[in-house]
């Protein structure tokens, strides 16, 4: 521990420093190690300091080239920076043999930090899902009604006007809602979604909370036709009946105790980079979403005897309106897949079902 | 006289006992995580050293295993309250929050009893009111101010901390003056204020904001808005950034033991922001791999800024320094609580 420590002239003793029980006062001592016994003497006059039989003393791990800690029965602490000392006269632990084993600096340290990385990215893959879903199922309707709640009344005063729709076409559309609904499975029934329509700045579109609440812009009914509306509720319906809102929620939290698990803390804004980096990943993720959502809407207009291409529409309109826009955002970094896509792939899971 | 603190940490050694500890972390399911916390603390403690004495931690995987399992089941019996009777699971939530500042005291207590220098054990004798005003009551009083109390905020904080902690059966003393923190806090606000106008212009002009006014046409509208967050969290995390380094020098340079002995911390700005942000890249184009040599370089600079002013010899005073009575007793009894992360 100390700077100074001399180097053993003989290989039997080992040098360091000497503390009673919790005392802060150090002594200069040699250790050595005779018929099973312990006996550590002052450096400076040899007189004995104390001793004890070597299988009362606990030794601390050995760790990189940190100074190991001896203590002895009385709770006194023999300290040295001579870790192959210690482990030549007093020994070690079977367990921390073993970690030092893997700890040593040597070519099968590639195998293990290959290893490693494989298992994290498997972890990431394959178990991380399993615990979402498992988290999704274990959560209670209560908690859900909640967490919409509470992140819609943030953005309702500012971004969700009443509707100027008239009352009739309200009321129809409700209607076809309730008849998605009564041929919808999973929780969705438990949930008791409910439609509300808003004049917002967010253009055409329409979203689901968690929840079941689904809101529909006003800018949408006047660009689509009833139908084509009822195929967008069959979609957002598709969202609540996976509930990918609150699946988003769980990855991001998975996501970020699997960091803190793995690399401990990591640190600030590594740990930030790490969280925000996760978001552009969500991508492709919130991808499969979509698809997922556009084949439950397939499945409820079927049931329902609807047409089941209804949302087709709203793409091939979403496209027209787009066209003179153009995209210069390439497909990995997009939220949805691309109308053209989609369409094209609804035509042929609507064929097969 | 004055003592550096020496860090003789190098990222080679630290990188393998890093990667062993994930490699069995992920073995067991992460239930080593709690012996790899012991490991990785007792690296850095056993490499910090001051007048060629070294920090040791003394806390085995097995009390903080205890601790993260009471952690889990107080989780999973919410769980499983709210979903059987949620009225119930509503008090359990607010036992938990009052619980909250008596687990901050805990886990203050843990971490410093854990800790020792030349054999004599740290300690906290901090109380459950005291938490309760420093970590939760002005926190949030200060988000009612619009924050701009948060200077006070820290310093309450950071005497909270230090006044209650203990070398042996010595104490820590802090008075912490306000000036510093105040002026730091405004340079920070000006700076963060007119980037973010000149950002904002820029953006309107460019029509990175066009999603907030014409609204969200659905496709790469994720993409717009993290183009418009992404340069905003960086003036706010380097602003963050700043703001920690002065509280850290101004609490270091007011911090007293025993009434006599000094400390000091002279970290720049420039350079900790230099190194944080050099690091943040690093692991991000090594995917973490680098994060072992990160965390060295960074211990490595903060250690090299601290220093310990002792009045007479550090060795005659810390001959004289006895643990505190009972801290060692203790420990079998010591859950973690939660680990708030001030070092000290």
């Amino acid at each position: 521990m100390s700077a100074s420590v001399p180097n053993n002239p003989d290989r039997a003793s080992l040098t360091g420093n000497f503390f009673e029980a919790g005392a802060g006062k150090s002594t200069a001592s040699i250790l050595r190690v005779a018929e099973g016994t312990v006996v550590i003497t002052n450096a400076h006059d040899n007189q004995t300091i104390v001793r004890a039989k070597r299988n009362e003393v606990s030794i601390s791990d050995r760790i990189g080239t940190i100074p190991r800690r001896l203590t002895l029965p009385d709770n006194s602490v023999f300290v040295t920076s001579d870790n192959n000392g210690v482990d030549r006269l007093v020994g070690t632990s079977m367990s921390d043999a073993s970690v030092n084993w893997l700890e040593k600096f040597h070519p099968r340290m590639i195998i293990i930090a290959v290893v490693a990385i494989g298992l994290v990215l498997a972890m990431y893959r394959y178990a991380l899902p399993v615990a979402i879903n498992v988290a999704v199922a274990a959560t209670p309707n209560a908690v859900i009604k909640a967490i919409s709640k509470a992140s819609f009344t943030g953005l309702e005063d500012r971004l969700f006007k009443p509707t100027k729709v008239d009352k009739e076409r309200q009321e129809k559309l409700a209607a076809a809602f309730q008849d998605l609904i009564s041929h919808s499975d999973g929780r969705v029934k438990s949930l008791e979604p409910h439609l509300r329509f808003h004049a917002s700045p967010i253009g055409p579109n329409a979203f689901a909370l968690p929840d079941g609440t689904i809101v529909v812009t006003d800018a949408l009914l006047k660009l689509v036709d009833d139908d084509t509306v009822i195929g967008v509720l069959g979609h957002e319906l598709g969202h609540v009946r996976h509930q990918h809102g609150l699946r988003l929620i769980y990855r991001s939290v998975g996501f970020f105790v699997m960091i803190q698990l793995i690399a401990g803390d990591v640190g600030g804004i590594f740990e930030d980079a790490l969280v925000q980096g996760a978001g552009i990943l969500t991508l492709s993720y919130s991808r499969n979403f979509e698809r997922q959502a556009d084949d439950y809407s397939i499945i409820l207009m079927k049931r329902a005897g609807r047409d089941p291409l209804a949302l087709t529409n709203f793409f091939e309109k979403i496209a027209q309106k787009l066209e003179n826009k153009n995209s210069i955002i390439p497909g990995w970094l997009s939220t949805h897949p691309s109308s053209a896509e989609r369409v094209k792939r609804i035509q042929e899971q609507a064929g097969k079902k | 006289m004055d003592h550096p603190i020496k860090f003789s940490g190098n990222a080679k050694e630290y990188f393998v006992i890093w990667i062993v500890n994930i490699f069995l972390n992920i073995v067991t399911l992460g239930i080593y995580s709690a012996w790899a916390k012991v490991r990785t603390n007792r690296y850095f403690y056993g490499n910090t050293s001051i007048d060629g004495h070294a920090f040791d931690y003394h806390a085995t995987g097995k009390q903080i295993l205890i601790g993260r399992i009471i952690v889990v089941a107080a989780l999973i019996a919410f769980q499983l309250l709210t979903h059987i009777a949620p009225i119930a699971g509503l008090i359990l939530l607010v036992i938990y929050l009052g619980l909250f500042p008596w687990l901050i005291v805990k886990g203050l207590q843990f971490s410093r009893r854990m800790t020792s220098y030349r054999n004599v054990r740290f300690d906290f004798k901090g109380t459950y009111g005291g938490a309760f005003w420093a970590f939760i009551a002005l926190p949030f009083l200060n988000i009612f101010t619009i924050y701009l109390i948060t200077p006070f905020v820290s310093r309450t904080l950071s005497q909270f901390v230090a006044n209650n902690s203990r070398y042996g059966d010595r104490d820590f003393g802090l008075e912490m003056p306000i000036a510093p923190l105040y002026k730091i806090f405004a340079i920070i606000l000006t700076t963060v204020l007119i980037l973010v106008a000149i950002y904002g212009w820029i953006a309107l002009q460019s029509g990175l904001l066009s999603w907030v006014t014409d609204g969200i046409t659905n496709i790469g509208t994720i993409v717009t808005i993290y183009a418009t967050l992404i340069p905003a969290f960086i003036i706010f995390g380097l602003g963050y950034l700043a703001y920690n380094v002065v509280v850290r020098n101004t609490l270091y340079n007011h911090l007293v033991l025993d009434n006599k002995h000094s400390f000091g911390s002279t970290l720049s700005i420039r350079r900790y922001a230099f190194i944080a942000v050099t690091n943040a890249i690093v692991m991000a184009l090594t995917l973490g791999l680098m994060s072992p040599w990160a965390k060295v370089r960074m211990a490595r600079y903060i250690s090299s800024q601290t220093t310990v002013s002792v009045n007479g010899s550090l060795s005659e005073y810390a001959s004289s320094v006895q643990s505190s009575s009972g801290v060692v007793g203790s420990e079998f009894m010591d859950i973690e609580g939660v680990d708030v992360g001030l070092g000290a």
